[in-house]
């Protein structure tokens, strides 16, 4: 008897794929999240040094998602200093929030080391977010407190103030969750997939032929087998392994296999060129569809001196994705 | 066992992320409200987000009104 191969996704680890389902969530909102934003006001206001400018009342809406965020910039010339007050005021004139902001914009060139150039840099720009319990009318009030060059000589002209009022997500959040779940996700395949007991380990460098013992247990659970073979062998990089699942007596076979193991494809050497460490790892997944006492034969016919053989067998495993799998029968 | 638990306790933390991430992006949950029925108290009724960056509104001298805030008449005292 012998067994049967087929291919299986039962055994697909989902915590590894609620991971990607969250971190895809969060990528979705990120991507999509600006479908959602709505511009309700988009303004340039003309205001002179010390004196104010009311915007046509908007009507704030108690918003069912999100926030409103009100923008503020200056558009004003290189090399000037400005103050600028944004205030929210009520359908009675309440103030119901004021700020100031100091901005500026400079600029100038550079020269260094033969090479020269301009540079022009600016802060001017002022946001808030907010929301509000219930749908009313608010003015927003700019106030031009100061407009000056940056050698302090106050400016006779208005200075330009754009406002822009919308709506939309806390993109910040979506960015921490982007960060937080990426983490995990990347954690999750590095330390997947999760599940498994071990019912052998055994370290060989002398035997060419191990057998162990093993008890599967019931409910056909996933097994992995998982051969190491490391050489230091300078020249001889290829070997055979057979693989034999019989029952204690003997009388049964459930399982046999031989693999041709070939250890160049991972080879480290020192500086002189000497192989330090040759590698083959062979992986073999198996069900036992009954609980059974098994034997487990590992035989390397060529194993030299050099060699050392891993032999582990794991039960209750699971996988990344679908894989090819022995029935024992 | 253990890496079973493991594996469960990732995939908790990241649904929990995901959950979090849109809950307060949908609710702006750090962002303060403008006005409020109840007393007004200086950082419950006020406004600023999350993101918000706070350096961009300086404190009012005219009203020693704090950022974020009320200024004057009965809607708050600020600090």
């Amino acid at each position: 008897m012998s067994a049967t191969s087929t291919t299986t996704g039962r055994y697909i680890d989902l915590a590894l794929y609620t991971c990607v389902i969250a971190f895809v969530v969060v990528v979705l909102g990120v991507l999509g999240g600006g479908l959602l934003e709505q511009e309700y006001l988009s303004q340039v206001a003309a205001v002179r040094s010390g004196e104010s400018v009311n915007l046509a009342p908007i009507q704030f809406q108690r918003l069912s998602y999100g926030a409103l965020r009100l923008e503020v910039v200056a558009l004003i010339e290189a090399n000037r200093w400005i103050t600028y007050e944004v205030e929210l005021r009520d359908r009675q004139d309440q103030v119901l929030f004021s700020a100031i902001k100091p901005g500026w914009r400079e600029s100038g060139t550079w020269r260094e080391e033969g090479e020269s150039g301009t540079w022009d840099e600016a802060d001017l720009d002022a946001v808030l977010e907010l929301k509000v319990t219930e749908t009313e009318p608010i003015t927003i009030r700019l106030n031009l407190l100061d407009y000056t060059t940056t050698n302090g000589t106050d400016i006779n002209e208005p200075a330009t103030l754009k406002v822009t009022l919308r709506r939309g997500l806390d993109s910040g959040m979506l960015w921490w969750g982007l960060l937080g779940t990426g983490i995990i996700l990347v954690g999750a395949f590095w330390w997947g997939p999760f599940g498994g007991d071990r019912l052998i380990h055994s370290l060989s460098n002398q035997d060419s032929e191990l057998v162990l013992q093993a008890l599967l247990a019931r409910g056909r659970p996933l097994l992995r087998l998982t051969i190491t073979l490391t050489s230091t062998h300078q020249s001889q990089f290829h070997r055979t392994l057979r693989v034999r699942i019989r029952s204690l007596d003997g009388t049964h076979t459930f399982y046999t296999n031989r693999h041709e193991l070939n250890l160049s494809s991972n080879i480290k050497r020192n500086e002189d060129g000497e192989v330090t460490q040759a590698r083959a790892v062979q992986h073999t997944f198996l069900i036992s569809p009954q609980a059974m006492e098994v034997a487990l034969i590992v035989e390397v016919p060529d194993l030299t001196l050099k060699d050392r053989v891993s032999v582990t067998l794991e039960q209750g495993v699971h996988t990344r994705w679908t894989v090819p799998v022995q029935v024992l029968t | 066992m253990i890496s079973q638990l493991f594996g469960l306790m990732l995939a908790t933390l990241g649904l929990m992320f995901a959950l979090n991430a849109w809950y307060g992006a949908l609710t702006y949950g750090n962002t303060y409200t403008l006005r409020s029925e109840t007393a007004y108290q200086p950082r419950s009724n006020v406004i600023i987000g999350g993101i918000y960056r706070r350096s961009r509104w300086e404190s009012n001298p005219a009203t020693r009104a704090q950022f974020g805030s009320f200024r004057g008449g009965s809607r708050g005292t600020g600090k």
